[in-house]
């Protein structure tokens, strides 16, 4: 009887602690006894944790059995122009955009390669970008600095990121230049210094407005003061990357095919007669003629599965240049978003996407696979999230663009591998491209622009309904300005 | 006449022009001829778009008149304990913390280095963030996804940041081993991809909490399952970090009956020196960490406090941000003072041979070859012919840079009436970068880009001592004057 009395109380002094532990929320001292339990070393596990003490994660991570299998074939591969660099800076949308373009002008001309000229849209989007910003402080001139619009607006005046549609509105607004006319400076491929001060100069610009505003002066007045403001941006940038061209000579070597077809007798000759070209330009006259008015045919369509599938979104002030519209996008399931894919590229039309670039990624060898790191098996603890409670809980989110320029199916016309052109050089990757696995595509893809005679008319009507406004600081709108 | 009439019609098409323009909010073609016209005007100089468009900016604006006229003298100036280096991980405030406190054991001993360990506070502080993370989690269970304080706490909740205050809550409840007990590991020095995969594995506990919480489970449930959580957390770091010792033997040279080295001997190494004399005589101990802390530290840093200058916020007042390591620890505060306090009362410090923590904006005004801080060592104003200047309590309201960075104040340099001109500073960032990894802090840097400083509060006036006795003001979790320490 005593012996169960006494068992008894200590029972119940063990497990009051425990009650205890569970009401006040603090790491006390018997869940460090607990954590502590909870971990046997065993031979393999100090073996892991040695490894783990001398060696990069991903290293030991690293899935053999994915990168052995993998096979560089793809039954559609469509032809590109070169692979280009966006180096130290954050353009990887007016790259991948480029990606989509430049092989138009490349058959257009019949010449070897092209390269638009980057800086040149990156100088004008600094410029929109900086008004915009500047709008911005004006139309929310009687919000508290504290407010959330603020904090978001404040957090980045400027960034390198945007999106397909920024490089469509900068395109049609200023045209586009080969890089010959306005090649790469050191502050255009390293932008993370100029960028520090044009944040100061607009902050600085931002406080000016705020208290033109306090000390009684009308909008007017401060769109005025706002001008001199760009002004002085366009000079600062026209110091770091030169003046933009107004007109500019292109020379390009080309296949003379007038004389192919004249001159039969000299045929082995003719085969290899190149001629040499050369015009005068301006960037908008380039555009129009090289371009013209495909973009406005393209649309966007999204796979967000935390929001409603089949209806159309809009992320508020997610434009870069004031008079265009924002930005809308139609969510889709992920099968969709394949499909358009799918009959895009059989059509030899590359396809704009934006992706999460930082999950499951091999940069080594190019691979984008689900899986290719197995952190559940090196440290027993599983790491699995859904795609929707990834974007819920701001794990995951588009933070880099590229293009799809080729497809690998199986014998049903399934896809089981994309080919992904890169803009970090050849140096990264395969060359420069990546192999993108059908699963990686479901979980990290986000974001595709497809022509929109692909679309079903379903599908295609939604573009017309009123779509739901986003705030500015759901994962997708400020996703614009992370790429 | 005819020709007045013509420049009156072209005067106001002009006029029309101008003011077409400036009623537009785009950036249309006008505005874009002038400011093509504008900048014709201004780029008369080619060379420096040469410049601009080829080298680094900081190349082109270094001011070189401060460079020629700097040296390296201080009339206070304390001993380092040598050093350290937090490599590719965000953990400066740990570093300068432990910085003050190797000092003092150092002293202790009689040794010229000592060096506690980082990776056994960061093992706990890590196990700690993730249990208040949860905590918040729990705390905020009933805000929306979408909220502002979700949106928070899900910014970053296993980043390396840190206060003064953390590692004072983490020394006093895990206590403290020398480096040799724990030492450094490839993750605990590169903390990205922990970081990352702890992330991940924090946000996924955190959508299981709510779900649980949606699906009528009580708080007591969750709390249960969160134990069951931090399980895993303490798991991946022991992989990561090994065990944290439970004890340990510190071997160390006695040297307690010896003189102090004076600066003179500081070129005649060790052994030179106890080769001549007598045998090297060395303790052994085993201790616990606690025992380690309860022997080595003096404990008067439990009297220290933050002091801030954050200009946007009334002076002479408490503050308190919704923000700490440790549910059973009160909230990170900060008394609120002009600079030139925050100043006074470092020097008195130093004057007393105390080192002082403090926080700052490192990425301006940095010339990291020399080891320069300088309020205006860059001089892009002049590159660009364009005034960047904001005010110290614009460039806080604007969001343009707060605190990012902890380091320690080691000496002072003041003109013969006792007015600083600069200071030394010891650095976290390896005897590599600066000047063998001290640097040479001018007094407009201090007074421009230090916001915090931790001190004893027996230095404090009786007035000041009277502010900290004061209920704090709260401000919100996503107030910005923390955000930068807080790696979010």
């Amino acid at each position: 009887m005593r012996a169960t009395l006494v068992l008894l109380l200590c029972l119940f002094f063990i497990l009051l602690p425990a009650v205890q532990a569970a009401d006040d929320g603090h790491i006390n001292e018997n869940l460090i006894k607990k954590m502590k339990a909870g971990y046997e070393p065993t031979p393999s596990k100090e073996a892991v944790t040695n490894a783990l003490a001398a060696n990069k994660v991903k290293d030991l991570a690293l899935n053999r059995d994915k990168l052995v299998k993998r096979d560089p074939y793809f039954n559609y591969k469509l032809t590109t122009t070169g692979i280009t660099n966006q180096k130290s800076s954050g353009r990887c949308w007016m790259f991948a955009g480029a990606n989509i373009l430049s092989p138009i002008i490349k058959k257009k001309l019949d010449i070897e390669n092209f390269e638009l000229s980057h800086t040149y849209l990156a100088f004008w989007d600094r410029l929109e970008k900086a008004n915009l910003f500047l709008e911005q402080v004006i139309e929310f001139r009687d919000l508290p600095l504290t407010d959330r619009k603020m904090e978001s607006i404040l957090s980045s005046p400027y960034g390198d990121g945007g999106w397909w549609h920024y490089f469509v509105g900068l395109i049609e607004k200023y045209g586009l230049v080969p890089v010959s006319a306005m090649p790469e400076t050191y502050q255009s491929s390293a932008t993370g210094h100029i960028n520090s001060l044009t944040n100061t100069k607009l902050r600085a610009d931002a406080a000016e407005l705020r208290r033109m505003h306090r000390d009684g002066k009308k909008v007017k007045q401060l769109r005025q003061r706002k001008e001199e403001m760009i002004a002085e941006l366009y000079n600062f940038m026209a110091l770091n990357f030169g003046q933009p061209p107004d007109e500019f000579i292109f020379r390009y070597e080309t296949k003379d095919t007038t004389a192919a077809d004249s001159a039969d007798s000299t045929k082995t000759e003719s085969k290899s007669k190149k001629i040499i070209k050369t015009a005068t330009y301006t960037p908008l006259s380039f555009y129009r003629e090289f371009i013209s008015n495909r973009l406005p045919e393209f649309v966007a369509l999204a796979d967000n599965p935390t929001k409603k599938y089949h209806k159309l979104y809009q992320g508020e002030w997610s434009r870069s240049i004031y008079e265009k519209p924002d930005f809308t996008m139609l969510n889709l399931p992920i099968e969709k978003l394949k499909d358009y894919c799918l009959a895009s590229l059989l059509d030899s039309q590359a396809v704009w996407f934006a992706c999460d670039v930082g999950k499951d990624h091999n940069s080594d060898s190019g691979l984008l696979a689900v899986d290719i790191y197995e952190y559940d098996k090196l440290y027993n603890l599983d790491f699995k999230m859904t795609k929707a409670e990834r974007l819920d809980y701001m794990d995951s989110w588009t933070s880099h663009a590229m293009a799809i320029v080729g497809v690998d199916t199986t014998d049903s016309g399934q896809p089981r591998k994309w080919l992904v052109k890169n803009s970090w050089g050849t140096k990264n990757g395969d060359k420069g491209y990546w192999t993108m696995y059908d699963d990686w595509f479901d979980e990290f893809l986000y974001v595709i622009i497809v022509n929109k005679k692909y679309l079903t008319p379903e599908d295609l009507a939604k573009f017309d309904e009123k779509p739901v406004i986003l705030p500015m600081w759901d994962v997708f709108s400020r996703a614009l300005r992370n790429l | 006449m005819k020709k007045i009439f013509y420049s009156v019609i072209v005067l106001a098409v002009f006029s029309a022009l101008a003011v077409s323009a400036a009623d537009n909010r785009a950036i249309d073609e006008n505005m874009i001829k002038k400011l093509e016209a504008d900048c014709q005007k201004a780029l008369a100089d080619e060379t420096v778009i040469n410049a601009a468009t080829n080298n680094s900016l900081n190349n082109l604006a270094v001011n070189r008149d401060i460079i020629t006229h700097h040296d390296k003298f201080f009339n206070v100036k304390l001993k380092s304990s040598g050093v350290t280096n937090q490599q590719s991980s965000g953990r400066c405030w740990l570093f300068a913390t432990l910085n003050v406190f190797n000092q003092g054991i150092a002293r202790k001993l009689n040794h010229k280095k000592f060096e506690l360990s980082q990776p056994y506070l960061t093992f706990w502080d890590k196990i700690e963030k993730a249990n208040m993370f949860l905590e918040d989690i729990i705390k905020h269970i009933d805000k929306p996804i979408d909220s502002r304080e979700m949106a928070y706490l899900l910014k970053n909740p296993f980043g390396d940041g840190g206060f003064w205050n953390y590692a004072v809550n983490l020394i006093e409840k895990y206590g403290v081993t020398p480096i040799s007990a724990m030492p450094e590991t490839k993750q605990s020095v590169s903390t990205g991809t922990v970081n990352k995969l702890a992330n991940v594995k924090l946000k996924y506990f955190a959508s299981e909490l709510r779900s649980m919480y949606a699906d009528g489970k009580k708080i007591d449930e969750l709390r249960k399952r969160k134990e069951a959580m931090l399980l895993d957390i303490y798991k991946l770091m022991v992989y990561n970090y090994g065990q944290p010792p439970k004890e340990f033997v510190y071997r160390y040279e006695d040297k307690s009956g010896e003189d102090e080295d004076d600066e003179d001997s500081e070129n005649d190494t060790d052994s030179t020196s106890t080769d001549n004399k007598k045998p090297v005589k060395y303790i052994s101990k085993t201790y616990t960490p606690k025992s380690f802390y309860e022997e080595f530290v003096e404990k008067d840093f439990l009297e220290y406090v933050t002091l801030i200058d954050y200009p946007t916020q009334p002076y002479r007042q408490t503050y308190r941000w919704e923000w700490g390591n440790m549910p059973e620890k009160p909230h990170i505060t900060g008394l609120n003072l002009p600079i030139s306090k925050l100043k006074e009362y470092t020097l008195k410090m130093l004057s007393d041979s105390l080192p002082v923590c403090f926080a700052c904006d490192v990425g301006k005004g940095n010339y990291n070859d020399s080891g320069i801080f300088s309020a205006d060592i860059y001089q892009y104003d002049k590159l660009f012919d364009i005034d960047f200047k904001m005010s110290k309590e614009e460039r806080v309201k604007y969001r343009g840079g707060v605190s990012n960075h902890m380091m320690v104040i080691l000496g002072v340099d003041t003109t013969d009436d006792g007015t600083p001109v600069k200071w030394l500073v010891e650095n976290s960032w390896g005897d590599k970068r600066g000047d063998k990894g001290f640097w040479y802090m001018y007094d407009n840097w201090f007074d421009e880009y230090v916001f915090e400083v931790y001190l004893d509060k027996k230095y404090l006036s009786a007035e000041d001592r009277g502010y900290l006795e004061k209920e704090p003001r709260d401000l919100p979790m996503w107030d910005y004057f923390l955000e930068g320490l807080l790696n979010k």
